[in-house]
């Protein structure tokens, strides 16, 4: 591999990382949000 | 006052981010200059040392942070010293991995134990233990006291691990020296200062992000004992 | 606090039943090393330093649970926890046990070492006591803060290593290098900086374990 094989890779991984940790916090997020407004109207519900 | 701050970098950050990010690929494939002696694969550098920069960032918060929730009691601080240690531990896999990757180039090899990342190493791990930590005990009441000083010991013992592994490499024979001293080029301080800058952005819109999650959590388990004892007492 | 160091050391004395697993498992370690590493005549001085230490460390790690592990089961924590003594003594008197366990273990542990590995120990012998005290410390000190931590999660005996041994590699690394020296025939006064890490780790921790074993136990 050429060295700007090697600088393109590194890049990629930070990006990937990044963006990855990101992706995974904005999915859990939204999953969570539905589970509060189930459980909100739940419990608003009783 | 957490959440405030939290709240304020959600609404920025990621515009901030995504609008320098760019900015740096440029800087860095074609306006910065080559290195004299290392050529080309010195361009990792500006996505490693930013890296190194914004991990002790992330740590010290973490410790700071868990300090303050120690004292005051108050769970925003230990939501906040959680995310940031987490955060930063990204950031620390980051620069273990360019690291790495530039010693494949520099080098001819994945590692080395030479201090800096012998040292690195080591810090990862302790922080490493710290989210484990608040993994297998997560049903156990006393968890965020028990992370919090965790965060703390191992905050202090970031000079001494530095002390000890520079200690110990100087003694064997540098076989590979790293040689990252003397950045005079001011069109490679800028670029560096712009990586940096674009990292801690990244690192507080993550870190929000975080906070938010770590939040949305602690809500659901209240209506969850909500809805517990409300069924209990039905 | 005499109390509880009394206590437990009688209960030790009794049934000897950790000691003798502290040594057996440091024996075996000393042991299975020699054949992972492929231990011959020529590299043993380089390498003996290192093994002891493994040993030491790896049973320590192990063995260390074990005083709050029997207080869980028992019930007796709680007890401590309610009786009016400040909790840092506590610390105190479970260090001190744990560096007495420690210390007897070792004891046994470094003839064999030195037997099986033919060590030229010379007139190191007190030299290398010292320097293995000084390490001892250190270990036991990070080890009894984070015991009942580790005690109280899922993972028991594989939480304290996992947060333990990262933060005493400082500790590991000057600990095999004073030894090294000192088995290169060194005085104690000839450490230097790796003795001064030594005892700085030592006091590092002893204080941070005794300032946070309050807010380490449970309420």
């Amino acid at each position: 591999m050429t060295p700007i094989q090697y600088v393109g890779l590194a890049y990629a991984m930070v990006f990937l990382l990044f963006f990855g940790y990101a992706l995974r916090l904005t999915r859990n997020s939204k999953e969570l949000e539905k589970k509060l407004d189930q459980l909100e109207r739940e419990t608003r519900g009783n | 006052m957490v959440a405030k701050i939290s709240q304020l970098f959600l609404r920025v950050s990621p515009y901030v981010a995504l609008g320098l990010f760019p900015v740096t690929l440029w800087c860095v494939f074609f306006w910065v200059p080559s290195d004299a002696f290392l050529g080309l694969s010195q361009r990792i550098f500006y996505y490693h040392v930013p890296g190194a920069i914004t991990c002790f960032v992330g740590f010290t918060a973490g410790g700071v942070a868990s300090g303050l929730f120690l004292k005051t009691g108050n769970i925003d601080w230990d939501h906040a010293a959680h995310a940031s240690v987490g955060v930063g531990l990204l950031f620390g896999t980051i620069l273990l991995v360019t690291g790495s990757i530039w010693a494949r180039t520099a080098w001819g090899t994945w590692w080395t134990w030479d201090a800096r990342l012998t040292t690195f190493l080591v810090l990862w791990l302790i922080f490493a233990s710290y989210l484990l930590l608040r993994t297998m005990a997560d049903d156990n009441e006393m968890m965020p006291r028990w992370a919090a000083v965790l965060a703390i010991v191992g905050c202090v013992n970031i000079p001494v691990v530095q002390f000890a592994t520079r200690l110990w490499r100087t003694i064997h024979p540098q076989v590979i020296r790293n040689p990252d001293g003397g950045i005079n080029d001011p069109a490679m301080q800028a670029t560096l200062g712009l990586c940096l800058i674009a990292y801690l952005v990244m690192f507080t819109w993550l870190w929000a992000l975080r906070v938010r999650l770590l939040r949305m959590h602690d809500r659901v388990d209240y209506l969850l004992d909500e809805a517990y004892r409300e069924g209990s007492t039905q | 606090m005499f109390a509880i160091i009394w206590k437990d050391i009688t209960l030790e004395a009794r049934s000897r039943e950790t000691i003798a697993s502290l040594l057996v498992f440091g024996l075996i370690v000393l042991v299975v090393f020699n054949f992972a590493l492929d231990v011959t005549p020529a590299n043993v001085i380089d390498l003996a330093p290192g093994l002891l230490w493994v040993a030491i460390v790896l049973s320590a790690v192990t063995g260390l649970g074990r005083t709050f592990l029997i207080e869980r089961e028992n019930g007796c924590m709680n007890a401590l926890l309610l009786a009016p003594i400040e909790r840092s003594s506590i610390y105190l008197a479970k260090l001190i046990v744990n560096i007495t366990l420690l210390v007897v273990f070792e004891a046994g542990l470094i003839p064999f070492f030195i037997l099986i590995y033919s060590v030229p120990i010379g007139g190191n012998l007190m030299a290398l006591c010292i320097v293995v005290l000084l390490g001892t410390l250190g270990l036991a000190a990070a080890g009894t803060l984070f015991a009942t931590v580790a005690a109280g999660t899922r993972a028991r005996e594989l939480m304290l290593p996992l947060i333990v041994l990262p933060l005493q590699i400082p500790l590991l690394i000057s600990a095999v290098q004073a030894t090294s020296m000192v088995l290169a025939g060194h005085t104690v006064a000839d450490l230097g900086d790796w003795g001064m890490i030594l005892v700085a780790f030592d006091v590092l921790f002893i204080t941070m374990g005794w300032l946070a074993f309050e807010l380490i136990s449970v309420d």
